[in-house]
């Protein structure tokens, strides 16, 4: 029974990969323009923010023309002094107090979605977008004229942007979490955009505002990962959201391990609090839409998967360490070889690509990100016990990412 | 004497520490291939039954 397994879990190697190579397959081809174009369409940029005093002055001054709505959800520093000092009259500021503040990101979103609505001329909401911007976003140059036309498909509910960790060059840590954005955004993105379920999350959301009011009074969950619903109750509602890489924007990557493992716990937990939409995924959807969406949203119970490999991999380990006649049996070319290809055959796929797509450096070096990239994804053993250890004790507090202090625009 | 025979124990210790990390390395691999077959069981049966609801 137990070699069975063991075969199991090989397979998984092997499944994985296949999957990942389709998936990279699949994204090679060239880029879908859409027909329309971006005219016509009138975009309100909704900022979300909670002590954001080092950033929101950047942010606001970095969006282009059209309404910003910034939602202080009871913020205790500077955060509202900065943005009513330098938001002019297009900023416009609505501040949430306990004891409805702090409730989550989703329930901000919700309040200044309602308040928004009553104030926008009723008329035609598909015409316009809400573009959802944290405080340490910055758009790309060009990267709304990019994203607007795919809303000339009335089918569009919602357009993602490609997201890049702007402070890349200054941290390995943040570059592997560029790496990351990159890879999950052209490879697997790129794809489920063919199915018409791309992801939403974070930076970068453009959504059309008759799609958000389809939802109900209450488009965005009290979940941790309130944007990973939305995409998909917008799906389930029958919107198409699709995924545009090439328009991108750039936000603050973190600088240290400790930081980033907080970050993902909070994303793992609410990964974990998504299960509950599984449900209405089998009502409500069928064929490729249908596994793509239960594949995404029973991810992480993969995670744990290669947490086992990982915790069989140290336990050979030791065993070689201390045996010498496996170190007999098992330093040898083809066991070495063996090992190596199924750790880190990925990397010759996302290292390539990574630096194909930022064109800042030679495939050799990119190679060399893939590995450490594979590394890197450890991470995420780490913040899966956590969250799971979070959820299992019932708190469900927001850990906001503590953002960095941006230099100032005569040291930039 | 008794160092002689301690010296003797030690490469037999190491080889039990051996051979036990190594039936954890298996375990753990079954555990995962456990994890992945169930993975693949549950995707499977929750896709055919959305198929079913939608023919």
């Amino acid at each position: 029974m137990i070699n069975v397994l063991v075969l199991c879990s090989l397979s998984a190697v092997l499944l994985v990969f296949t999957y990942t190579l389709g998936m990279y397959l699949e994204s090679a081809g060239t880029t879908e323009r859409p027909d329309g174009d971006g005219d016509g369409f009138s975009v309100v940029f909704l900022v979300p923010c909670l002590n954001e005093e080092r950033v929101i002055a950047g942010t606001l001054r970095a969006l282009p023309r059209g309404l910003v709505v910034v939602v202080d959800d009871g913020s205790d520093d500077g955060t509202a002094e900065v943005v009513r000092r330098v938001g002019g009259p297009r900023v416009r500021l609505f501040r949430r107090e306990p004891p409805n503040a702090r409730q989550g990101k989703g329930r901000a979103l919700n309040h200044a979605l309602r308040r928004l609505a009553e104030e926008l001329p009723h008329g035609d909401h598909d015409r316009v977008l809400v573009c959802l911007m944290d405080a340490d976003g910055r758009l790309d140059p060009g990267g709304l004229d990019r994203a607007l036309p795919h809303f000339a498909d009335p089918r569009v509910g919602a357009v993602q942007m490609g997201v890049r960790i702007g402070n890349r060059a200054r941290s390995l840590l943040a570059r592997m979490q560029d790496m990351e954005f990159v890879v999950y955004t052209w490879m697997f993105q790129r794809t489920r955009t063919g199915i018409g379920s791309a992801g939403l999350g974070g930076n970068g959301q453009i959504m059309r505002l008759s799609a958000l009011l389809d939802l109900g009074d209450d488009p965005w969950s009290p979940s941790l990962t309130e944007d990973l619903d939305l995409g998909v109750r917008m799906v389930l509602a029958g919107w198409r959201t699709v995924c545009v890489p090439d328009a991108t924007v750039s936000q603050q990557g973190l600088v240290s391990t400790r930081a980033l493992a907080k970050q993902r716990s909070r994303w793992y937990q609410g990964h974990l609090q998504a299960l509950r939409l599984v449900p209405s995924v089998v009502r409500g959807a069928s064929g490729r839409m249908a596994i793509d969406l239960l594949n995404v949203l029973l991810s992480p119970l993969l995670i744990f998967v290669g947490a086992f490999m990982t915790l069989s991999l140290v336990a050979s380990l030791v065993g070689v360490a201390f045996s010498p006649l496996a170190r007999e049996q098992l330093i040898q070319p083809v066991p070495i070889a063996s090992w190596y290809a199924l750790t880190f055959g990925a990397a010759y796929l996302f290292g390539p690509l990574y630096a194909r797509i930022t064109g800042d450096m030679g495939r050799l070096r990119g190679l060399c990100y893939g590995h450490l990239f594979i590394v890197y994804n450890l991470i995420w053993l780490v913040a899966a016990w956590r969250g799971l250890w979070r959820a299992a004790r019932g708190r469900r507090v927001w850990l906001k990412t503590e953002r960095l202090t941006e230099p100032s625009p005569e040291h930039v | 004497m008794s160092g002689m025979t301690e010296a003797t124990l030690l490469p037999v210790r190491a080889t039990d520490v051996g051979a036990t990390a190594f039936e954890v390395a298996r375990l753990a691999l079954a555990v995962a291939g456990l994890l992945f077959a169930l993975y693949v069981i549950v995707l499977g049966v929750l896709a055919l039954a959305a198929q079913r609801r939608h023919r």
